[in-house]
């Protein structure tokens, strides 16, 4: 392979860059170990710790490339990241009271009609509006793009132009409808 | 035979920690090792006893393909959508009435873990979590989903029901 000089010298070199690089003890104690002692041989566990392990650490480690932050902003993207997003939290939402409903006897929480009525009852007017309105928009905005994404279903409206124009349709509709549903 | 051979030095990159540690481990003459990387299933299974294999890789099985998982999956999706839209109205304009907060309490509860369970596979899949990771994250989504099943149910049948609690917190 080398001459032999330069495999001494690579294998000192080595030896100290693999050292700093190693945190684990046992191969600190393998390669900082004088030239010529016999060590007991390594196990298959071992191995896998000095071979594979630094491996899957140092994947850990990596930065992913930039993706959501450097695509153009589009209606598209933007739409159907909101569709998820408003999903989600109204899931969120659904499960969140379901559950504590659910285990609420079971801790000792009170937590059912009257009481959820009474307590927004105490809220003064301009939260309530605003509150409405926090909760209707990502219901309609998540009603209208569904039936947007039920409209694709059936194979019409898939043209950038059909795209589009359904898009300001929802925006439009669904911020009158959660307006309108605010101020009942 | 098939001639078994060691990577080449030369061919990995010179700066990385792992060609650093395998050199390492190459040079010392203490270590009883040897750092093998295998291409092929056929080379890791040729290797003698007295080598140990450390990293072995194993092919990937494509999934069979199953109706459940794929149109009937996304048929039952899409025909709980559309029920979704006249379930609603209904709730709007009749009030409460118990089929149809019955109905919701069964289906808005479904079409939700639909939801979550595309979350699920698109950003906690194996490669991310592990396949413990996620089995143990669909289990508990599925645990969740029956959670709020039966608050739904509870719900409408000892408290006033779905439609009634939102016009009361509307009204309120």
């Amino acid at each position: 392979m080398f001459a032999p000089r330069v495999a001494a010298s690579l294998r000192t070199a080595g030896r100290i860059q693999t050292a700093a690089v190693a945190k684990n003890a046992f191969v600190r104690a393998r390669v900082m170990a004088p030239v010529g002692t016999r060590i007991l041989s390594t196990s298959q566990s071992n191995q896998k710790e000095l071979t594979v392990a630094p491996l899957v650490e140092q994947r850990k480690n990596r930065p992913t490339s930039p993706h959501l932050t450097i695509y153009q902003p589009q209606l598209t993207w933007y739409m159907s990241m909101f569709h998820r997003a408003t999903g989600g939290a109204l899931a969120v939402g659904l499960y969140g009271g379901a559950i504590a409903y659910a285990v609420g006897p079971l801790v000792g929480l009170g937590f059912d009609a009257a009481t959820i009525t009474s307590a927004i009852a105490t809220l003064p007017v301009a939260a309530k509006v605003a509150g409405k309105f926090i909760v209707a928009y990502p219901f309609t905005y998540h009603a209208f793009n569904g039936v947007r994404h039920l409209i694709w279903d059936t194979a019409s409206k898939l043209t950038l132009k059909g795209v589009y124009s359904t898009g300001y349709t929802v925006l439009g509709l669904s911020t009158v409808s959660a307006l309108a549903l605010a101020f009942i | 035979m098939a001639l078994r051979l060691a990577a080449s030095p030369m061919a990995m990159s010179r700066s990385t920690a792992s060609f650093r540690l395998a050199s390492a481990i190459r040079a010392s003459p203490s270590l009883n090792a040897r750092v093998y990387f295998h291409a092929t299933r056929s080379a890791a299974s040729d290797a003698s006893s007295d080598v140990t294999e450390v990293y072995k890789a194993k092919p990937f099985k494509i999934p069979a393909p199953n109706q459940v998982h794929g149109s009937y999956h996304w048929d039952f999706e899409r025909i709980l959508s559309v029920s979704l839209i006249p379930l609603f109205a209904a709730s709007a304009f009749n009030g409460a009435h118990p089929i149809t907060d019955g109905l919701l309490g069964v289906v808005v509860p479904i079409h939700a873990h639909l939801g979550f369970d595309a979350m699920v596979t698109d950003y906690l899949h194996p490669g991310k979590v592990g396949n413990l990771g996620n089995k143990l994250i669909s289990w508990s989504l599925r645990g969740a989903t029956v959670l709020v099943l039966v608050g739904c149910y509870q719900f409408n049948t000892s408290d006033i029901g779905l439609t009634e609690l939102v016009k009361k917190s509307w009204q309120a």
